[in-house]
């Protein structure tokens, strides 16, 4: 396509976009007590009947009629500007004009969209409702844009874009829930039931008594777990160096038989050597300890094989050698040599460790009976029940008090963490 | 890096210390004579702190409540292994009650800690005889009888049927029938604003624990009596008719229409009056339903639920404190008291009455709910139960129930739904056709 | 370092004894992770396999062993069928759009000709969801998708997208389809990350001269890229696999099976035979021994498929160090 057939045709296509938005509004006004789509004129029809039941679920604002004539109104002028653009196609500024363009086409599509489905929703009572229009104007519309997109795509000015948005969307639509849930954390209940709002409210005192009352020890759940979790993930980076290095430095028989097998146990699934466990730990009489959420951790596969790649690629004999001709145990080759060579993958499974176990929801499921000693994704999960369906700011609160410290641990570490993972897939 | 090591173990080792502490404010582990009670609702919690501790304030006692969903696991657990934490009483609900005293057979009995059937006579009988093992020993007691009753609104009654008096409008649910046809006229006269009732879930304990002749699971088989087939129709007829608000028991809805006009009946029982239609009659904004409320007889007379303070205790040596919270309990005095402050329905006879005599309630504008509540309570029939009932009603509801009202199954097809979720959960306990 | 050397010919002369001697340190130092390995992983495994052929239930003392009628109970048990096209089906709708958009996310990041700037803020903002505890995220969705008047029913209305609010819990499809939303929202994240330490990991000199002979970036991806960081894709595939079928936190906070047992996963009805008051753990056992055949079939027949050029690349690999 040579560059002026693409400018007629991007041309015609605006046109008869344009075209889909104004034609209705060039309508002949219907007889009273009907919603006309005249979109110039900001009038509301003075005697809309709305259906009494369609009326009671809807929400409230979805009866300001006048929005609609607005957006009906803007996208209009979306599309006549890019029509003016298009068919001006200024030379200068040429990426400024595509980025433009590209808005403009996205604003009028959305603003034409949100107008058509507005007046298809509107709760009128049937026999009134004589909206000219029909669902198949707008997937026309839908399809009509596509095909305008990927005529854009091309361009790879267009396509830098294309990445921005894309990726923008993504990264927002990451923490868009997370930034919702902190704000209605400091809304009550009735707010929330309004709708979504990115700003938040007075209500966190108010939340956080009714989390009390609902006894969700929240510091109590926080001590506990981070308990846990620290000492489980000393003993996993300890344990699994000790035998990381065991595997490196030393031959021994079977020592490649024992490596596989521990590789191997990895894929098994987790729930498997669940039943096992549970009625392990009962004949052993641990249940409603901590104990089984914390030994285990010592013999930790993943880590092991991490580090041990780890060592294969940094660590070489004459450490160890040097560190025997200067009078060493072994043990104490480990502790003082060793061990702080590997502080940068540490460090990085350290960080996951830690995660993995904060976030741990099944083996305290099945381990802790006593109230006291629950886990913050156990004291989380207790919120589904009934009881507590009524107050959702506090539930909110609550979902963000469990989740703050692994907000703040992903604040400061987040590029240890980002680059660990990265290490495990080269190595991997 | 060194800094930030040694800030975690610092922390690990400060956060080594909250275990500790934490068990030491419990009391000693080793229980020696501390009565260990396991519970998962409020009341029981109140009643041992507010009542029984001011009476003995000698007799030692720990409570554990437990208010998630998984109530009856950790207690299979706890129970099974001999800990210092092996509970001396379980508060257990009607549901499942039995399971402890037959397959789980955790509990001992009352004859064993020195109450005999004399003691236990000043109770309705079905009290005990809910918990009564296959030998007929007692295992528990219970400080309330649960009979069912219809909860209404007397200014809806009384604009749309133009009765006054709980008697008038008796006469407008004394069946389900004439239930049925109440409800109609009411959606014609309010022109489809106000329903009959908040929710089909209603339905559920008149049909299952009222009509039902039955028990589940006779001989190790499922049994489905024509109750279940009674009260699908019922749900599905009043769900297409519209009579009803398609509400859940408890939930946001279901509260919303207590403080509304928009809905008449409420078939609740006994602590379905304190413990959710008072403290919820009142939103937020103030409006509130109180005092416009009557109660009468269901058209079925039914039972819902009840909680029983069952003995498992292993330990001799604390048979008399027990024995103690046991007696109290089933007092007299206690019973008063207690009925007085909450407006529960008490479970000794000589309490019943004299409660029964002064008893009037605001919330009901005045009436006395206690005598609707002791005519039904007489239709009471414990024999019906079993230990499976709480699970085997919750299947029922969520697997038939709800998808043949909603119209996603057929009756069949709902029903074998139904047989299927019990045969997964009860494997070879339970055959089932 | 004549001291090492003094050293050295000292223990020569003691013989060989010496090294054998500092091997045996290795078994010393491995020794705490294979008592806890064994007693607490491996044990618990084997014992689970002993109870899949026993008829054990609750925390009765006693049982009897039924061979492999457990096996044959499950296969026969229609809910196990249903358990397992869910979790086919989830895996699948969550899996692949996970995998299109994490390899689309790291082809953009990391070449260096699209110059996209501001790559740490997407990193970072993508990377947060599978920090979070998923039991927390599960039940932030559950909210956000309630009826009435959950976040996501007022935004819609209020959008105009739909006319009344939708019960999204109480019909199949859509609970499916919010399930697999949230589980690949979790996981793309670290995918993306991986798949970027991946192809940095790739000679730049291949693909500058690739772009010299005239490749366009879309074949340079996927005739240069793909292949060279196949090992990791294979890993990563049947890693998230693996993981993928296991799914049980979010499924289970959302709606518990859903309607009508429409996302009742493998792993969740394990749990509920075994853990939630049914305690029929044989059969439980049985299950999950089905579910571990099932996966270790899965892996291998994936290993298989995607392995073929494996000579060609590892040849390129060894030259390209």
């Amino acid at each position: 396509m040579t560059s002026v057939s693409r400018r007629v045709w991007h041309i015609i296509l605006t046109s008869v976009l344009l075209l889909l938005c104004v034609f209705p509004a060039l309508r002949v006004i219907l007889p009273e007590n009907t919603v006309s789509m005249s979109i110039f004129s900001a009038r509301v029809p003075s005697d809309i009947c709305y259906d009494a039941d369609r009326l009671l679920k809807a929400v409230s604002y979805v009866l300001d009629t006048s929005r609609i004539y607005y957006a009906g109104k803007i996208a209009v002028v979306s599309f006549a500007i890019l029509l003016v653009l298009k068919i001006a196609s200024i030379k200068y500024f040429r990426k400024w004009m595509d980025i433009a363009s590209v808005f403009l086409l996205t604003a009028g599509s959305a603003f034409m969209g949100y107008t058509v489905l507005s007046f298809a929703n509107l709760p009128v009572d049937g026999q009134q409702y004589a909206v000219s229009f029909s669902p198949v104007l707008y997937l026309a519309l839908i399809a009509v844009l596509t095909a305008y997109c990927s005529f854009y795509i091309q361009s790879s000015i267009s396509r830098k874009t294309l990445i921005y948005v894309i990726s923008t969307l993504l990264a927002f639509l990451s923490l868009v829930p997370f930034w919702i849930m902190i704000v209605n954390a400091t809304r009550s209940t009735a707010q929330i039931n309004q709708g979504i709002s990115l700003l938040p409210s007075i209500y966190l005192k108010y939340n956080w008594d009714v989390l009390k009352k609902f006894s969700f020890d929240a510091v109590r759940g926080f001590m506990n777990s981070l308990f846990i979790a620290v000492i489980s993930t000393g003993l996993c980076l300890y344990f699994s160096a000790l035998t990381a290095y065991g595997f490196v430095a030393y031959r021994f028989r079977g020592a490649n038989l024992i490596f596989s097998m521990i590789v191997g146990s990895m894929m098994i699934p987790g729930i498997v050597g669940s039943i096992g466990y549970y009625q392990a730990i009962f004949k052993i009489g641990l249940m409603d300890t901590y104990w089984p959420l914390i030994i285990p951790s010592m013999a930790s596969p993943a880590t092991v094989f991490f580090f041990r790649q780890y060592l294969a690629a940094n660590y070489q004999k004459e450490i160890t050698e040097a560190g025997r001709v200067d009078g060493g145990s072994e043990w104490h080759i480990f502790n003082v040599v060793i061990f702080p060579i590997m502080k940068p993958v540490l460090a990085i499974s350290g960080i996951s460790s830690f995660v993995g176990s904060w976030n741990n929801y099944f083996t305290p499921l099945m381990i802790l009976n006593d109230p006291d000693k629950m886990t913050i994704p156990l004291m989380v999960q207790q919120l589904t029940g009934n009881d507590y369906k009524t107050e959702y700011g506090s539930l909110y609160l609550a979902l963000t008090v469990a989740s703050v410290p692994l907000f703040l641990v992903y604040g400061f570490l987040s590029r240890y963490i980002v680059k660990g993972v990265s290490l495990g897939a080269v190595k991997g | 890096m060194n800094m930030k090591k040694l800030l975690c173990v610092a922390l690990a080792l400060s956060t080594a210390v909250i275990p500790t502490v934490a068990e030491a404010s419990e009391g000693s582990a080793d229980s020696g004579e501390k009565i260990i009670i396991w519970a998962a609702t409020t009341d029981v919690k109140d009643i041992m702190d507010n009542y029984f501790a001011k009476e003995y304030p000698d007799v030692p006692y720990e409570i554990q409540l437990y208010s998630g969903n998984d109530y009856m696991q950790k207690l299979d657990a706890v129970l099974a292994s001999d800990s210092a934490e092996h509970p001396d009483i379980i508060s257990a609900e009607v549901s499942y009650g039995k399971r402890y005293i037959s397959t789980v057979n955790a509990t001992t009995s009352l004859y064993n800690i020195g109450i005999d059937e004399e003691e236990l006579s000043v109770l309705t009988p079905a009290v005990i005889d809910f918990m009564r093992d296959e030998n007929g020993e007692p295992m528990g007691v219970s400080w309330q009888v649960t009979p069912g009753g219809l909860f209404y609104r007397r200014s809806i009654a009384e604009k749309y049927f133009g009765v006054k008096t709980p008697e008038e409008f008796q006469k407008l649910v004394c069946d389900w029938d004439t239930f049925t046809e109440t409800a109609q006229k009411l959606k014609e006269l309010s022109g489809n604003e106000v329903k009959m009732i908040a929710t089909c879930d209603d339905f559920l304990n008149p049909f299952l624990n009222g009509s039902r002749a039955q028990s589940w699971v006779v001989d190790d088989q499922l049994v489905i009596d024509d109750a279940v087939d009674e009260l699908m129709n019922m749900t599905k007829e009043f769900y297409d008719n519209g009579y009803t608000q398609e509400t859940a028991h408890w939930s946001t809805g279901w509260y919303q229409t207590l403080v509304e006009d928009k809905t008449l009946c409420y078939l609740l029982p006994t602590w379905g009056l304190n413990y959710q239609l008072e403290p919820n009659c009142t939103a937020a904004d103030g409006t509130t339903s109180y005092g416009d409320w009557g109660i009468v007889q269901p058209p079925v007379p039914y039972t819902w639920g009840g909680t029983w303070l069952l003995n498992t205790s292993k330990d001799d040596t604390k048979s008399e404190n027990i024995a103690k919270i046991m007696r109290y309990i089933i007092s007299e005095e206690f019973q008063v008291a207690y009925a007085q402050d909450t407006g529960d329905f008490v479970s000794n006879i000589t309490a019943q009455q004299k409660v029964s005599e002064t008893c009037s309630s605001e919330f009901l504008n005045g009436q006395n709910h206690y005598e609707v509540f002791a005519a039904v309570a007489a239709s009471v029939n414990p024999e019906i139960q079993s230990e499976y009932d709480g699970t085997i009603q919750g299947f029922l509801q969520n697997a038939a129930l709800t998808p043949y009202m909603q119209g996603e199954l057929e009756k069949d097809e709902a029903i074998d739904a139904f047989k299927d979720e019990v045969s997964l959960y009860y494997g070879s306990d339970i055959m089932v056709d | 370092m004549s001291g090492l050397r003094t050293h050295v010919f000292a223990s020569r002369k003691k013989g060989r004894m010496k090294k054998v001697n500092y091997d045996k340190y290795g078994w010393y130092f491995i020794l705490p992770f294979i008592i806890v390995f064994l007693v607490f992983s491996l044990y618990p495994i084997l014992y689970s396999l002993q109870i899949s052929f026993t008829d054990l239930k609750n925390f009765s003392k006693g049982f009897s062993y039924v061979g492999f009628g457990n096996y044959i109970d499950t296969l026969k048990l229609p809910f196990f069928w249903t358990a397992m096209r869910n979790t086919f089906l989830l895996f699948i709708i969550f899996f692949i759009p996970q995998i299109i958009i994490s390899l689309l996310l790291a082809y953009w990041f990391t070449t260096i000709s699209f110059k996209v700037r501001g790559q740490s803020f997407f990193k970072f903002s993508i990377y947060l969801p599978c920090i979070i505890t998923p039991v927390s995220i599960g039940m932030l969705f559950g909210l956000f998708f309630e009826y009435p008047r959950g976040p996501i029913n007022t935004l819609l209305q209020s959008l105009s997208v739909i006319s009344e609010p939708v019960n999204f819990m109480k019909n199949m499809d859509l609970t499916r389809g919010i399930i697999a939303f949230v589980q690949c929202w979790v996981g793309y994240g670290p995918m993306m990350i991986m798949f970027i330490g991946a192809i940095l990991g790739i000679n730049p000199e291949l693909l500058e001269s690739a772009r010299i002979d005239g490749c366009t970036g879309r074949q340079s991806f996927f005739r240069i890229v793909i292949p060279l960081i196949k090992p990791i894709l294979l890993y990563n595939i049947i890693c998230s696999t693996i993981g993928g079928l296991q799914i049980f936190d979010i499924p289970r906070i959302i709606n518990g099976g859903g309607p009508r047992n429409s996302t009742l996963t493998m792993s969740m009805l394990v749990y509920n035979q075994a853990f939630s008051g049914s305690g029929l753990y044989g059969n439980a056992a049985a299950e999950s021994y089905l579910m571990t055949i099932l996966m270790a079939a899965i892996s291998v027949v994936l290993y298989f498929i995607l392995r073929e050029k494996d000579d060609e690349v590892t040849y390129k690999r060894r030259n390209k160090r």
